[in-house]
């Protein structure tokens, strides 16, 4: 092969320049930390990078999304705990007041007055509030869902926000099924019940607490039943749907744990995807760096190399 | 022979090594000429005694410039092209801040703002300028990508009148160098300037040379077009017009006939561009019909349905290059389908939401984001990465081929000083031969005293 002078110079431009432009990759993959800088480099990671990111985002975006709705839940199962627990109360009172076969003026009253505030107590819980809107009125949010004597002015419609793909959970819910409205006089059962008991009461014809009935529809066809089975069939009503709220918030938690596992899933295959390798690129950078300083030794060797310098005295 | 004949070979001797000389001299000048051939004397002996030039002989293989040439015209279309496309690419380029991934992602996202709370103004006023974001970055990427077009059309023009020069150049190097047909030094220098020029011309535009048995070359580009016929060149010509740029070469449109060359780079180039404008049409029209369908179907706060979010500027069907966002009333938003609680009711914005993950027929039944992400952005950079990887190894091919030339036809000094050392001893032998004759004639003159 015939060398000429031209050729070596020929060398030294190429790969000069290819070894600068692995010194300026390996450079920037070391600076940004990331392996992929542009599409180019890894079209199909590219891609696969973009669609994690994107479920990065959904993910974190349920996670938000229960965050919020955590409040509702808590509150509308606050509220129907309390007003359970007051039920409950009254319920033994009333088994009280139905063994008992007379009742002075007064106590009749007292009574009479305490299953009344009972009463109301429950249309209060009802018409609970989270910042400005009623959550048992179902989309109906911005009025109060229950009148003073436990009327239902809400709606059955229910809005709710999702939190995983597929799963939604409730923003607000339908108070009638909540807390076991009667479908006949479309009032709080209990509430209806109570203050019948305390007209009753006021009357002081005690006699009608064993005798008197209710007509009551709560989604199961209209039945006639006694007060305290009256009674009885909306408290459990009340019950049967708050633990269908614990269930509710039990699902959440576990999706909301279930998120943050698959997050940190995706986020180390993105980084497996997206980020730079430093040991490797760390090596990359020294191998270039070496070669380079190999090449800039080698031409200032070679350049020495003539016959020139035997001729010039 | 006589002594006077020895005098005159001696003399022709020293001439001829002279030439020797200076051709030496000129190769070691040229040492790192780009384009230089080396040239060698041709010594022949001379009937009786004494020796002659008879010719410098310029130190060129013809076949390996054509395929130089070719090589070079391919390397350029590739440059020229992924030039180009690397412009395109950074305009999609979604981890390093620009694209709009996360623009869609977030659209889509903070929707969710709403039907956590309806009435919300603070959550409304939050989508529409998300939405804003979408529609800045939409109208950002398609002026880029037509101000990449339209830099690529003007620099196809420069190339053009480039291309003209040199053929021009060509045909002038045709009626000259036959003057010098008889002077080798001065004709070997044309011949290095035509093959210059050449290689040039080649850079830029399919050619195809032949070459006449005097040495004159007659160039002809993509399908058989004229450039260059001995004396005269042919102007091609550049046209822009709504359909797009045309090459014109006698009155005939060749643009896509170019195989090689920046000429046919940067048309490939400017193909990709609208390829990837319409692409991004696509995908705005498709979101923008789909999103305003559904927001159309709900109610905003003011108990109005039919409105819709996104409209275009200029009247014309809305696409990457008119959209705008139709109102900038936080109320406007539509978020409920029942217009008896326009603020409580969320169904609007869940179908909206919906549309995120839905794929359409449009898009080859793609989602938005997935159409985005594999037919534009992971599309562009699999044809960056192919011309990419095309462009290294014709690359490698013309370096192959460039020291192929250079070994051949490149100056080594080393060898150069030998030469001049030998064309010295024998140019100093010669003047010997002077010395020693004319003794010997002084000695013959000296004889009759």
């Amino acid at each position: 092969m015939r060398v000429t002078d031209g050729m070596v110079f020929d060398i030294l431009l190429k790969y000069d320049r290819l070894r600068s432009s692995q010194l300026k990759r390996s450079t920037e993959e070391l600076s940004s930390g990331k392996a992929i800088l542009k599409p180019s480099d890894n079209p199909v990671d590219f891609a696969r990078g973009l669609r994690l990111q994107r479920f990065i985002e959904g993910v974190e975006r349920f996670n938000r999304n229960i965050d919020l709705t955590d409040n509702v839940l808590k509150t509308a199962e606050t509220s129907m705990t309390s007003a359970i627990n007051l039920l409950q109360e009254a319920r033994v009172k009333i088994i009280q007041v139905l063994n008992t076969g007379a009742l002075n003026g007064e106590d009749a009253k007292v009574l009479a007055d305490y299953f009344r505030s009972v009463a109301s107590y429950v249309v209060n819980m009802g018409n609970t509030r989270v910042g400005d809107s009623y959550i048992f009125g179902g989309v109906k949010s911005q009025s109060s869902p229950f009148g003073s004597d436990g009327t239902y002015n809400g709606e059955t419609v229910e809005t709710t926000v999702p939190v995983a793909n597929g799963v939604e959970v409730n923003t607000t819910f339908n108070g009638a099924n909540y807390f076991g409205v009667n479908r006949v006089s479309n009032k709080i059962t209990v509430v209806e019940v109570l203050n019948k008991i305390a007209d009753i009461l006021d009357s002081g014809n005690l006699n009608e607490l064993h005798t008197d009935t209710v007509q009551v529809d709560l989604g199961d066809g209209v039945q006639n039943l006694k007060l305290l089975d009256a009674f009885d069939s909306g408290l459990s009503q009340i019950e049967a749907y708050r633990s269908i709220l614990g269930t509710q918030e039990r699902v959440v938690e576990d999706i909301k744990s279930q998120n943050g596992a698959i997050m940190v899933h995706f986020k180390e295959l993105k980084s497996k995807i997206e980020d730079a390798d430093y040991p490797g690129a760390i090596a990359e950078y020294e191998k270039a760096k070496t070669a380079y300083q190999a090449l800039l030794a080698a031409i200032s060797q070679t350049q020495n190399l003539s016959l020139l310098n035997f001729f010039v005295k | 022979m006589s002594l006077f004949g020895a005098l005159t070979a001696a003399s022709q001797a020293l001439l001829s090594q002279k030439i020797g000389i200076t051709t030496t001299n000129r190769n070691m000048n040229n040492v790192y000429t780009d384009g230089y051939s080396r040239e060698t004397p041709v010594f022949a002996d001379l009937p009786g005694l004494g020796v002659q030039v008879e010719t410098v002989k310029r130190v060129f293989s013809r076949a390996y410039f054509k395929r130089l040439i070719s090589e070079n015209g391919e390397n350029s279309q590739l440059s020229a092209y992924k030039n180009v496309l690397s412009q395109i690419e950074s305009l999609f380029n979604d981890p390093m801040g620009s694209g709009l991934s996360e623009a869609i992602n977030r659209f889509f996202n903070s929707l969710h703002d709403i039907a956590v709370k309806p009435d919300d103004i603070a959550a409304r006023a939050n989508f529409l300028s998300v939405a804003k974001t979408l529609v800045g970055r939409i109208r950002d990427t398609y002026s880029s990508l037509e101000e990449i077009e339209s830099t690529s059309v003007s620099h196809l023009k420069d190339v053009i009148s480039e291309v003209n020069r040199l053929t021009e150049k060509l045909a002038e190097i045709n009626r000259n160098m036959l003057i010098f047909k008889d002077s080798p030094e001065r004709f070997n220098q044309y011949l290095d300037e035509r093959d210059r020029t050449l290689k040039e011309l080649s850079s830029l535009i399919d050619v195809k040379v032949v070459y006449l048995p005097d040495e004159r070359v007659r160039v002809f580009t993509a399908k058989g077009f004229p450039l260059v016929s001995e004396e005269r060149s042919f102007n091609v010509s550049v046209e822009q017009s709504s359909d797009g740029v045309k090459v014109i070469a006698d009155g005939v449109d060749i643009t896509d006939e170019f195989k090689k060359g920046k000429v046919a780079g940067i048309i490939s180039g400017v193909k990709a561009v609208e390829d990837y404008k319409s692409k991004l049409n696509l995908l705005v029209s498709t979101f923008a019909e789909k999103v305003n369908e559904q927001h159309e179907a709900g109610y905003d706060l003011y108990g109005e349905t039919g409105v819709s979010l996104f409209s275009s500027d200029n009247g014309q069907p809305i696409d990457a290059s008119n959209i705008v966002l139709s109102f900038e009333d936080p109320k406007k938003v539509a978020a409920a389908s029942d217009s008896n609680y326009l603020n409580s009711d969320n169904t609007n914005v869940k179908a909206l939401i919906e549309l995120g993950q839905k794929t359409f027929s449009e898009l080859s039944d793609l989602s938005f984001s997935e159409y985005y992400g594999t037919e534009i952005a992971s599309s562009i950079g699999t044809e960056v990465k192919s011309v990419d990887d095309r462009l290294k190894a014709s690359q490698f091919r013309l370096e192959s081929i460039e020291e192929k030339v250079k070994e051949l036809s490149g100056v080594n000094i080393d060898e150069e000083l030998v030469n001049l050392t030998k064309y010295q001893r024998a140019y100093q032998a010669a003047a010997r031969i002077v010395t020693v004759t004319d003794e010997l004639l002084q000695t013959v003159l000296g004889m009759v005293r």
